[in-house]
């Protein structure tokens, strides 16, 4: 059952060059769901729309970020539809925010208002969805929450400079998953953090799902190695568009596209198998996202392209259980 | 790693103009000053008055003749309210300039050497901080005699207590700046601190310093009303805060010649509030974070 | 092989409070010796102390005690004027982490180049001067023209990151210090780096320290790995005794906690 369903989305960013406006094209017609129990891996390098994507899936816009398209809709555990879209954002501030969907930004510490203990910040959140809320329930329920991702209590009297990166990085997601919502969505919850931090970081995201704290995750980061310890599938995601997307094995060990190949292949990780294969890279740069190539937009980096790639745009196209890929490569004629 | 870069980038001359003249506080600014730069230096063409001529009849309110009226002594107001606004933008870009230079070099050194030398420097800055500026100015400005103290003096005497807190910002900039790597690449390639300081150090500034300068003459162009009102500076240089003295003491308000003192207080108003329209625009055009789209 | 730089109990401690003074030993008692033309990793943490151990190396730090010795030179004590900085520089040289910091964003990246030009003797504007620039772009695979005259923010970090390589290729330094040089690139684009590090050490035979907290990055491409934990070396050696065989407690757990592309963990 899907959780959350992205049809046909566009979100562009309006930028000024010199005297003329323009769209970046950050997120291109993408479609993508996230089902009940699944943790999603969505991974792509710098500046390819990730975390546009994730705003699009909050419905969280800002200028100079333009909703331009397409649709997104939440499924609640009790059956109930709700198409973020169609909502105002006070509307989603004060229902949905929080309480179906939550996000862990990618510098926790910031996330957090410096000069209120932890307790307090809980207590916020839960008064925006429920004014008549008592700061001893809250504080009982964060203790418990805090107890649940093995985290000592007493974190609710502190203050957020107290923490450390990891604590810190943990307590936020304590305190976003609080209302137990729907869909819990982490930008790059790891790349601040030392690698011995990291996988505890890792293990209590893996925690939220074991203990039904929420039903789906999006996990954004630029680092396969990490995503592939956590997501059942992944989705990869160049110049806006989602080019392929797998279950995680699949994209580990078979990779179809040729971006999700190259990108595999210049990983550098401490195994046998790296050693072997040497350290490879994909040659050229992603394209300006504010004038796309007309056709494929990896065409210019792609060791098999061909003369369509570079007139028409690869659909995203089925192939095989719970596997889609957008190249003209598999595409049967 | 994946953080958004907000970063200072060169922009080319026309851009920049451009983003200025989309500006509403900056339109609305510029316009009030250009006004009054006209005024200024197109006054005495026009209208060839001359201010300092008292054989008009004295408080005739404003008419066709005397466009603003006439004071006390019978000098045309229209007339010293044109030198007045060139006089006291005088000031201010002295002020301006003055206060710059001393805090410029000031930040610069402290920041650029460190140890001791910022120490000692910075303690100085503490020290001036905390000297009451118009105390300063009065012992000064007596010690001199206010007849022969000419305007350069009262940017001077103003200056020397204002540039306190600029010094500490350009300090406090360059410090996080002296850690960035192209400086060390700089120091790398053989540069010595005077060039890195110019070539890689003030760039960063310029917005800055800009927007400063355009502050400081604000806190010149009223600084000089104050010390005027208070009668110290020379009764033979005309200056908008030179003419709202004039009405004081000639205690224009009583007999109801609001044309003496409105006047030149409406224009010093609109001065002021221009200046700070620019120096707010500036800051919105080159700083991204403020900026809107 | 012979001996290209050599520290000795090499100590930097900061001290900050006002009240109560917090003294931080950032590098700790750190003796090193680098061999000609070999790439040696310095693995560690943020803040390990290997990034202001490389600063000192790089003469823009002042150790608190301790020495480095630069061909029998002393390079705190021995080296006075600018003119002994320069041969220093010309001889020690940095790739950064950051590629968009190390561009002066008001400058055309032709400056950074320009600046190698001088250090070595070759005026800028001379036809010598271009031809070598040309080369240098050539040999990172970036096309001069397309290059040349542009400013920093109209180009990718991995552009930018090899233009710093060029001018070291300029510099023709026998020592090269890269800080984290690839942290901030995306990963398809990290390859090309490291690939032209490995052309400058065959080409010029210039020693690589390669200073990075990616210990597999360091185990694909170094001939010797260096571990360091809060300010001290824990552990040296060659990739695979380090890797396979670590001895330290640190290093152990540290392989335990980088993620495995291959295998998933349990």
């Amino acid at each position: 059952m899907d959780r959350l369903t992205l049809k046909n989305v566009s979100a562009y960013y309006r930028q000024l060059i010199v005297n003329k406006e323009v769209y970046v094209r950050a997120v291109d017609d993408v479609s993508l769901s996230v089902k009940k129990g699944e943790v999603l891996g969505l991974v792509g390098e710098s500046g390819c729309g990730k975390t546009t994507l994730s705003k699009v899936m909050m419905m969280n816009i800002n200028p100079p970020l333009e909703f331009i398209k397409g649709e997104v809709q939440l499924t609640r555990r009790d059956g109930e539809v709700i198409r973020l879209h169609k909502m105002s954002r006070r509307l989603l501030k004060n229902f949905v925010w929080g309480k179906n969907i939550s996000i862990v930004p990618q510098e926790a510490m910031s996330a957090l208002m410096p000069t209120l203990k932890i307790k307090r910040i809980a207590y916020d959140l839960v008064r925006s969805h429920d004014p008549n809320a008592k700061l001893e329930d809250v504080v009982e329920r964060l203790e418990k929450r805090l107890e649940e991702l093995g985290l000592p209590d007493y974190i609710a009297d502190r203050y957020p400079f107290e923490l450390s990166g990891g604590m810190a990085q943990r307590t936020v997601i304590a305190v976003a998953t609080l209302l137990n919502p729907e869909v819990l969505i982490v930008d790059e919850p790891t790349s601040a953090l030392d690698v011995l931090t990291q996988r505890i970081v890792l293990k209590t995201l893996a925690d939220l799902m074991v203990k039904n704290i929420v039903d789906s995750m999006v996990f954004i980061t630029h680092d396969i190695a990490i995503v592939r310890q956590i997501a059942s599938r992944i989705a990869v995601m160049y110049a806006g568009k989602i080019v392929e997307s797998a279950p995680t094995e699949d994209i580990i060990f078979n990779p179809l596209h040729p971006y999700t190949k190259g990108l595999i292949e210049s990983i550098t990780s401490l195994e046998p198998e790296v050693r072997k294969r040497g350290v490879k890279y994909i040659p050229g740069q992603p394209p300006q996202l504010i004038n796309p190539p007309q056709g494929c937009r990896f065409a210019d980096r792609c060791s098999f392209v061909m003369e369509k790639c570079k007139k028409e745009e690869p659909p995203l196209i089925k192939i095989g259980e719970g596997r889609e890929v957008a190249c003209w490569l598999y595409v049967k004629r | 790693m994946v953080t958004e870069r907000l970063e200072v980038r060169s922009m080319k001359l026309i851009e920049l103009l451009y983003l200025l003249f989309n500006n509403k506080r900056f339109i609305i600014g510029f316009g009030i000053i250009f006004f009054e730069l006209i005024l200024a230096f197109m006054g005495p063409l026009l209208y060839p008055v001359d201010p300092f001529d008292t054989n008009n009849p004295p408080s005739l309110p404003p008419s066709e003749e005397h466009p603003f009226g006439t004071d006390r002594f019978g000098k045309d107001v229209f007339a010293l309210v044109v030198y007045g606004i060139r006089n006291s933008l005088y000031v201010g870009v002295l002020t301006g300039t003055f206060t710059i230079l001393i805090g410029l070099t000031v930040g610069l050194v402290a920041g650029i050497r460190g140890g001791i030398v910022d120490e000692v420097l910075m303690s100085f800055t503490n020290v001036v901080m905390i000297i009451p500026n118009v105390l300063l100015a009065i012992l000064i400005l007596t010690y001199v005699g206010v007849e022969r103290s000419g305007l350069e003096l009262v940017a001077a005497v103003l200056s020397i207590t204002t540039w306190t807190g600029f010094a500490r910002a350009v300090r406090a900039q360059i410090l996080s700046l002296r850690e960035r790597e192209f400086i060390y690449l700089s120091r790398m390639a053989g540069f010595s601190s005077i060039k890195i300081a110019f070539q890689d150090l003030l760039p960063h500034l310029a917005t800055f310093i800009l927007i400063s300068f355009v502050n400081y003459m604000n806190v010149g162009i009223n600084g000089e009303v104050g010390l005027s009102i208070l009668g110290l500076t020379s009764i033979s240089i005309v200056t908008l805060g030179k003419l709202l003295y004039f009405a004081a003491i000639t205690q224009a308000f009583l007999f109801g010649q609001w044309w003496t003192f409105l006047i030149p207080g409406a224009i010093l108003i609109l001065l002021s509030a221009s200046l700070l329209l620019i120096a707010t625009a500036i800051d919105e055009v080159f700083n991204p974070r403020l900026r809107r789209m | 092989m012979r001996i290209l730089l050599e520290t000795k109990s090499l100590t930097k401690v900061f001290e900050t409070g006002f009240f109560k003074r917090i003294v931080v030993k950032a590098v700790d008692d750190v003796s090193i010796i680098l061999s000609e033309g070999e790439i040696v990793s310095l693995v560690g943490q943020s803040g390990s102390g290997k990034t202001t151990l490389a600063k000192m190396i790089l003469r823009l730090l002042e150790p608190t005690s301790g020495d480095i010795f630069f061909q029998g030179r002393n390079v705190w004590k021995d080296l006075k004027t600018l003119e002994d900085f320069k041969w220093y520089w010309k001889n020690v040289h940095a790739v950064f982490q950051n590629p968009y910091a190390s561009f002066n964003p008001f400058y055309k990246i032709d400056r950074v180049l320009h600046q190698a030009l001088m250090l070595i003797g070759i005026d800028p504007d001379s036809p010598e001067g271009d031809r070598v620039i040309r080369e240098a772009l050539e040999v990172v695979g970036l096309r001069p023209d397309e290059t040349l005259g542009k400013y920093p923010h109209q180009l990718s970090g991995g552009q930018l990151q090899r233009i710093l390589i060029s001018r070291a290729w300029i510099i023709k330094p026998k020592l090269l210090l890269a800080d984290e040089p690839v942290s901030m690139l995306d990963v398809s684009t990290r390859g090309k780096i490291l690939e032209l590090f490995d052309i400058l050490r065959k080409n010029l035979g210039t020693t690589i320290v390669f200073i990075t907290h990616d210990l597999g990055l360091a185990y694909a491409i170094s001939d010797r790995i260096l571990v360091m934990y809060k300010g001290k070396i824990v552990e040296e050696g060659s990739p695979d005794k380090v890797i396979l065989n670590p001895e330290h407690e640190y290093t152990k757990e540290l392989l335990k906690s980088v993620p495995t592309l291959y295998k998933k963990w349990s």
